[in-house]
């Protein structure tokens, strides 16, 4: 049997045969999620929903990217990865991330956000938004200011019985363009590229929260749109649960995984329990200015 | 328009889940998938509709609960109650 690699990430713990340098690693533990490569079938038995590149049955769920991997996610929480000829280790760890842990996040009912977390006296700000919107920047400019960063672009939300709505700790790293990093007067030089097609680099941070989650008091969706300057408004009702389903990572794969009631709930949960703010930007913004801006809203 | 006549009974889609945030209600149709916000009218309505109950008797209860006259109210639910029925979020029954 080969070597596992022991991980933690937004409240999972994970043995993995393969080496995730984008998560916490930790020592060896009785782990949820196991992840390894082995045998794949190319069709699932008994479907019940059929989508492009992916298959659903009651147990498990199915992701094929032709000529990086095919995963099979099953209810055990065990993720297995048949690797195509050829395909390169970095693509393979790209979809695992992002869609296969996206399943596995949602069949476990942890509700994935697409936000920024900041940890702001001890309580979670989230800064949510869709690519492009500013999250990671802002992250980057809160973390200059001396604020610790949980997470990058994903944010995984639960509702503990006793603290209620609660973030994990996901990411190791922030993912970001070229160009934010040059804003910040960063260069590119020693840092990994995504992928090589793209100029997006990943920026190590370190943490050091506790027990690796902080109860939510605050959540942000950061919006682009055609304004002079930045504004923000309170988000409540309905205009709050269309920003957190818009805003939850791949909510159309928790819609087909039969998690709309559950995920309709958990926003309700966190609907009144938190305080949240639309923020609209206009598309050429100082960074800087809206890192200040955020920041001034999240200490009111 | 037009449609509803006083005698027309109107009943909840049982396939609707609710939440109430504030003096909002959320509510999500589990078919459609879709969510929809009430404000406190509608609010008032979906949950006088808890049992089945005729457009007019619905409208009277509105007047008296808002202060307005019953023709007023009927003005002013009737495109409602049409955009409700026609989302599937309320089953209209005519007698």
């Amino acid at each position: 049997m080969p070597a596992l690699y022991y991980f933690y990430s937004n409240g999972l713990r994970i043995a993995s045969e393969i080496f995730l340098p984008e998560l916490q690693e930790i020592s060896e533990t009785d782990a949820a999620v196991t992840i390894k490569y082995g045998k794949v079938p190319e069709r699932l038995n008994n479907i019940i929903a059929e989508y492009p590149l992916r298959q659903i049955s009651a147990t498990e769920f199915l992701f094929d990217i032709k000529g990086t991997a095919r995963y099979c996610v099953g209810n055990n929480n065990e993720v297995i990865i048949h690797k195509y000829e050829g395909a390169e280790e970095d693509a393979v760890r790209i979809y695992l991330l992002s869609t296969v842990f996206a399943a596995l996040l949602h069949k476990n009912d942890l509700l994935p956000l697409h936000a920024s977390t900041v940890n702001i006296d001890g309580t979670a700000a989230l800064i949510a938004g869709a690519s492009g919107a500013g999250k990671s920047t802002t992250a980057l400019g809160l973390l200059k200011k001396g604020y610790e960063i949980l997470n990058d672009d994903i944010s995984t939300i639960d509702i503990d019985p006793e603290k209620g709505p609660i973030v994990f700790s996901g990411y190791t790293h922030l993912k970001l363009w070229e160009k934010s990093l040059n804003d910040y007067n960063h260069t590119t030089e020693n840092l990994r590229q995504l992928r090589r097609d793209i100029k997006k680099y990943s920026f190590p941070i370190e943490r050091k929260i506790p027990d690796n989650n902080l109860p939510i008091k605050t959540i942000i969706f950061l919006q682009v749109k055609q304004v002079d300057q930045i504004s923000h408004k309170p988000a409540s009702g309905i205009a709050l649960f269309d920003g957190l389903r818009k805003n939850t990572f791949r909510h159309r794969l928790a819609k087909e995984l039969g998690k709309s009631e559950t995920y309709f709930n958990k926003y309700a949960r966190l609907a009144s329990a938190i305080n949240s703010f639309t923020v609209l930007r206009p598309e050429h913004c100082d960074p800087e200015l809206l890192a200040d801006y955020i920041e001034q809203i999240l200490l009111t | 328009m037009g449609v509803l006549k006083s005698e027309t009974i109107l009943s909840r889609n049982e396939r609707i889940l609710t939440n109430e945030i504030g003096t909002e209600t959320v509510m999500m149709s589990i078919d459609e998938g879709r969510y929809y916000g009430l404000n406190k009218t509608g609010n008032y309505i979906w949950r006088i509709l808890e049992k089945p109950l005729s457009f007019g008797d619905l409208c009277a209860n509105v007047a008296a609960e808002f202060n307005l006259t019953e023709r007023q109210c009927k003005e002013d639910v009737e495109p409602f109650i049409e955009e409700l029925t026609k989302e599937k979020i309320l089953k209209v029954r005519i007698q």
